[in-house]
């Protein structure tokens, strides 16, 4: 059943659907984010790359996606029959899918960013991508920004009138786990180890430490959604 | 298909929306569930669905428990009022999609023969939908299915007359070619009465009835006559309701009308009339004093 995940026929977030949307907006942005350069570059010394401000949203869109098919996913699931265990593994099957896509693209889109700057002769912000620690650390922060994301879909459904209060919680959440500076587009602070309270030389802890948060809200998630009753529209 | 409920209880807050309910349920058939409004019906539904977990007591399908159970789950289909399965953003052929991905038994073609019947475009957007339309989609989506229990919930209420008949038709076919249980919850009784096996009635959460409808509607009695000699007819008999005209009037009886009965008001001079389902239901439940 899980395979049909991947198809346009039959579900509603199709990872072929994310695939296709990802690379034609990764198109897009890279196009803008070396043409714009490109530009500036004719008047004055470029320090800052595009490409970041792309991961930053790319980053939002992870975290709304994650929260809208779980808010969608549970009562069309027990309305068709389905267990809420079943919605789950769904949920988090979708998630890998999406956070590993998107990891992968924001990783190649840096690449090519650098390969542009350095080919354009820009000194200022041309420093070597190191390819394994950044999709890492992207791997790690689209995950936190998915479950985070779906925690705030969970209560949202569980209670319309309280679930808003999982919105400052979750932004915590992100805040506390540094992927808000990522996600604010000073990415480079984030993986050059100007994290809130970790250096480089600390990076395993640290990304240890988002696995624990992505499983421990992971299983938030779980315990909100385990014996959720689907409300009447 | 056996449905065994056990103890049923289920608080919302202070207040009790089902109190100790036991029931079995057995065989295919089709089952009204009738009740006033507030009096726990659709929270048993959607508990005997798996939509929701009971505060205490069990559901036992075929000997399993219902909640978190995808082998019993999935042979359940419960769609509640005008259908609750899709997203209002999503056209009518995303909900048939969804249903054949999810639905084992789904048979797309009879869906399409529905929704066809009950003139519902298939590329509509479901929020452009009308009241009735979306009950036509919900009874598609529930029919459909071919689960082995189907329970419509107020689902075809937004329909007009003929559109009911037409579900009433399409249900009947569905079920003398395929037999399974059916149970549905309405309050137009009257129009469901015909096709009822088994009544179910439930009131402030308790069962109040469960049996043979035939049972059931020969178990009450509108007795008319003299006021006195109905007066002293009834002594001693249950007396659910009493409408008066002058010197004339009517006590509802309920409970064993035999034929000792029957002679004994017809010496009397009383004419006996057997109440229909509605009537019986009504009176049963109506609040006392009213």
């Amino acid at each position: 059943m899980q395979l049909a995940l991947i198809t346009r026929e039959k579900w509603r977030l199709p990872l072929s659907d994310q695939a296709l949307l990802g690379v034609i907006a990764a198109a897009c942005c890279a196009v803008a984010a070396s043409v714009v350069p490109f530009i500036i570059g004719q008047f004055t010394e470029v320090t800052i790359g595009a490409w970041q401000f792309v991961a930053a949203a790319t980053l939002w869109y992870v975290a709304s996606s994650g929260g809208w098919l779980m808010y969608t996913l549970i009562p069309l699931y027990i309305t068709h029959g389905q267990t809420r265990r079943g919605a789950f593994r769904v949920w988090m099957i979708t998630g890998g899918g999406m956070v590993t896509l998107t990891a992968a693209i924001i990783t190649l889109g840096f690449l090519v960013e650098r390969w542009l700057y350095q080919a354009q002769g820009f000194t200022g912000y041309a420093e070597p991508v190191v390819v394994p620690d950044l999709f890492l650390s992207f791997l790690l922060a689209f995950a936190v920004f998915w479950v985070v994301g779906g925690s705030i879909g969970g209560a949202l459904y569980r209670s319309p009138r309280f679930g808003w209060i999982s919105i400052p919680i979750g932004l915590g959440i992100i805040a506390l786990t540094g992927s808000f500076e990522q996600a604010s587009a000073r990415f480079v602070g984030f993986w050059g180890g100007t994290t809130p309270f970790l250096e480089i030389e600390t990076m395993w802890i640290y990304r240890l430490l988002l696995v624990i948060v992505v499983c421990s809200v992971g299983w938030v998630v779980w315990m909100m959604i385990r014996h959720l009753a689907v409300r009447n529209r | 298909m056996n449905i065994e409920i056990r103890n049923l209880h289920q608080r919302f807050g202070d207040a009790v929306a089902l109190n100790d309910l036991s029931l079995s349920i057995e065989g295919a058939k089709i089952i009204g569930l009738l009740g006033r409004n507030g009096s726990g019906k659709s929270t048993l539904l959607n508990i005997i669905a798996g939509f929701r977990k009971p505060t205490s007591g069990e559901v036992l399908i075929d000997g399993e428990p219902v909640f978190e159970n995808g082998r019993i789950t999935e042979r359940l289909a419960l769609i509640r009022e005008v259908g609750d399965t899709v997203e209002d953003s999503e056209k009518v052929e995303e909900a048939l999609r969804y249903a054949a991905y999810l639905r084992p038994n789904w048979n797309g073609e009879r869906a399409r023969y529905l929704l066809d019947r009950f003139e519902v475009s298939l590329k509509s957007k479901i929020s452009s939908l009308s009241r009735g339309r979306r009950s036509a989609l919900g009874i598609a989506l529930g029919l459909a299915a071919q689960a082995d229990l189907t329970i419509l919930d107020e689902t075809y209420l937004g329909l007009d007359a003929p559109s009911r008949y037409l579900f009433y038709d399409e249900l009947l076919q569905d079920y003398m070619n395929q037999p399974r249980t059916f149970i549905l919850s309405s309050h137009l009784i009257e129009e469901i009465a015909r096709f009822l096996e088994d009544i179910v009635i439930i009131d402030h959460g308790t069962l109040m009835f469960h049996g043979n409808t035939e049972q059931f509607v020969s178990q009450g009695a509108a007795v008319t006559g003299n006021a006195a000699d109905v007066d002293r007819f009834v002594q001693g008999k249950k007396v659910i309701g009493e409408l008066q005209l002058g010197r004339t009037k009517s006590a509802m009886v309920y409970g064993e009308i035999n034929s000792g009965f029957l002679e004994q008001a017809n010496t009397d001079g009383l004419d006996v009339e057997s109440l229909g389902v509605q009537d019986l239901f009504v009176y049963l439940t109506q609040p006392k004093g009213e």
